[in-house]
């Protein structure tokens, strides 16, 4: 490995753990921001997030602009009116609180009131922004998609991407964390997973490596224990279940595993924005048209896969590189307890072993295969056949076959197979 | 716009008014243990004559202002901070960092691995600084708490536990 020969770029600074919203002001005082508009969503506002970010810019002297009426059907429209609000109040940072919707209508508002030349249209596609944007701090509350720190965003049709969307600042707090559905949370830390694993084998950056195996790390310690109050939130309880703990299914003591679960889609949201040719994300994003899993879901169900298919031809190379996986996926005990040749079997298997007990402990909600998602062949053949020659990647199409149909079945990738479409 | 409101962050008063009463208590019991404690008289004898450094929270406080003046003599200055040429700055970034610090919930290490505390002026003076205030914490505050204020609590003999530690109490109460 030469790290002279690689490149990575992380514009975020990322500030996470207790009490970090407090920093807040001192961060936009620090890049000449005075009055900042937060842009979220209503049911991020009904879990008090706007409460502790109004507290956290109390003694400050800093006015605050909110707006909660942001959601997933949010388009241009909202941009252009979010965009006049801005410069009549004369606010001077964008601070996107909350998951998805915010995150990517803040990007492409600031794009809007950055770029003085163009209109948002001809900005839509790769790389067209050829100058840092203004100020914008993103704040994880809730769920979110796993990508909102990339430098990319969707807004209606219009997809932007460029490295100068990527928030100046990303802030953690576990009192803002809180999950209600097994489903939204299972498929941003899946995603994450995905996104991070990919990138530790596929990748001789170092510094994606240590990105993405931190990002493994915290998902991988994380994961169920975060999800563990939602699955037994279904079952009836004693006593105690029956205590308020909150709104939206939120106990004592879950948030910090949640703040992980965040940080951990924090980072693969940089791993992102610098690997854009991940495999198993862009498979999970292009099927999530098709179907209505969540896209993190399927990324989870294909990731063993494509693992095992990178790893088919058996080089010494590869091998090594998802052997090495297992550091990062089981810990160092484990790692050094299994013998160098085994090390690329298990990686996968791990992964296997565990959207299998997310399976069984969600009822079938986290899908073990594409089977388990409910997608048919029929939508298989139609992915396959809008999949462009542009977007190809490695041996060709071919490879897409073998992936989808061994991640239907669950079954793994093995060397000298006939792999014939069923 | 729909869902629009601007707010205007109010303040914590009774957040201000502890630390406030905890920052004037700390400054005097600097005064008072340089003139009791042998050990914070070497660590302010390193200290450049008129030296003056503050400890507060971003951006409006509350302060406390130590000097040591030109004949050597260390005094509290009070909580004012305009007009004032200041050597060292120690700014907590929030006033809930400094809150965090007072009640004990934090050490000033833990504070500072947490990424809370900033330091404007030389670091040597900062670390003297840092130790003077651990010392003054351990005169003032009972062995529990004294222990979640500091690193590392110390072995300190049975004159320096009690008399000193009165002489310290007292002189502060007085303002001596």
């Amino acid at each position: 490995m030469n790290p002279l020969n690689t490149r990575f770029l992380c514009r975020s600074m990322t500030s996470c753990g207790k009490h970090a919203l407090e920093h807040l002001p001192l961060e936009l005082t620090a890049v000449g921001a005075k009055k900042p508009l937060v842009v979220t969503n209503r049911s991020i506002s009904a879990l008090k997030g706007t409460t502790h970010l109004i507290n956290a810019f109390k003694e400050s002297g800093i006015t605050v602009g909110i707006v909660d009426s942001v959601n997933s059907s949010s388009g241009i429209d909202t941009v252009k009116e979010l965009a006049l609000l801005y410069q009549d109040k004369g606010f001077d940072a964008i601070i996107a609180l909350g998951g998805s919707s915010p995150a990517n209508l803040s990007k492409v508002l600031n794009l809007a009131l950055s770029q003085t030349h163009g209109n948002l249209k001809t900005l839509a596609g790769r790389n067209k922004i050829n100058r840092p944007l203004n100020s914008m701090f993103y704040i994880p509350a809730g769920t979110g998609s796993g990508f909102e720190t990339a430098g990319e965003a969707l807004v209606e049709t219009l997809e932007f991407s460029s490295m100068f969307l990527m928030p100046d600042k990303v802030i953690i707090d576990p009192r803002l964390m809180a999950a209600d559905s097994v489903s939204a949370l299972a498929a941003q830390a899946m995603a994450s997973l995905a996104c991070c694993v990919e990138a530790h084998y596929t990748t001789k950056d170092p510094l994606v490596r240590a990105y993405a195996s931190t990002g493994i790390t915290l998902v991988m310690e994380n994961i169920k224990p975060a999800l563990k109050p939602l699955f037994a939130g279904g079952k009836p309880g004693g006593f105690f279940s029956r205590l308020p703990y909150g709104k939206s299914g939120r106990k004592p003591g879950h948030q910090n595993e949640l703040a992980a679960l965040a940080t951990a889609a924090a980072f693969s949201g940089y791993i992102w924005s610098n690997c854009p040719e991940l495999i198993t994300v862009r498979l999970g994003r292009t099927l999530g048209r098709f179907c209505s899993t969540l896209p993190g879901l399927l990324m989870g169900a294909l990731l063993p896969t494509v693992i095992d298919y990178f790893a088919i031809k058996r080089s010494p190379a590869r091998s090594d590189a998802v052997g090495r996986l297992l550091l990062p996926l089981a810990g160092v005990d484990i790692f050094c307890a299994t013998p160098e040749g085994q090390r690329s079997d298990l990686a996968p298997a791990l992964i296997r072993q565990l959207t299998n007990r997310l399976f069984l402990d969600s009822r079938g909600v986290v899908p073990r295969t594409l089977g388990d998602a409910d997608i048919s062949f029929g939508t298989l053949e139609k992915l396959l056949a809008q999949w462009s020659p542009k977007e190809d990647f490695g041996p060709g199409n071919e490879a897409l076959r073998i992936i989808l149909e061994h991640a239907h079945a669950g079954e793994p990738v093995k060397q000298g197979e006939n792999h014939v479409f069923a | 716009m729909e869902g629009f409101v601007e707010i205007k962050p109010g303040g914590n008063p009774l957040k201000r008014i502890y630390l406030n009463l905890m920052l004037w208590f700390v400054g005097r019991a600097v005064q008072a243990a340089s003139r009791v404690d042998p050990q914070v008289k070497n660590e302010f004898q390193t200290l450049p004559l008129g030296f003056t450094f503050r400890l507060g929270a971003f951006p409006n406080g509350p302060w406390m202002v130590v000097q040591k003046d030109e004949m050597g003599r260390v005094r509290y200055l009070g909580a004012k901070v305009k007009g004032r040429v200041i050597d060292l700055s120690m700014t907590l970034k929030s006033m809930d960092a400094l809150f965090l610090l007072f009640t004990f919930q934090e050490s000033t290490p833990v504070s500072n691995a947490r990424g809370r505390l900033f330091v404007e002026g030389e670091v040597p003076h900062a670390c003297a600084v840092v130790r003077i205030l651990d010392i003054v914490q351990v005169y003032l505050l009972p062995k529990f708490v004294a222990k979640l204020a500091i690193k590392r609590y110390p072995c300190w003999s049975l004159k320096r536990q009690i008399v000193d530690r009165a002489r310290v109490n007292v002189r502060t109460l007085i303002g001596y």
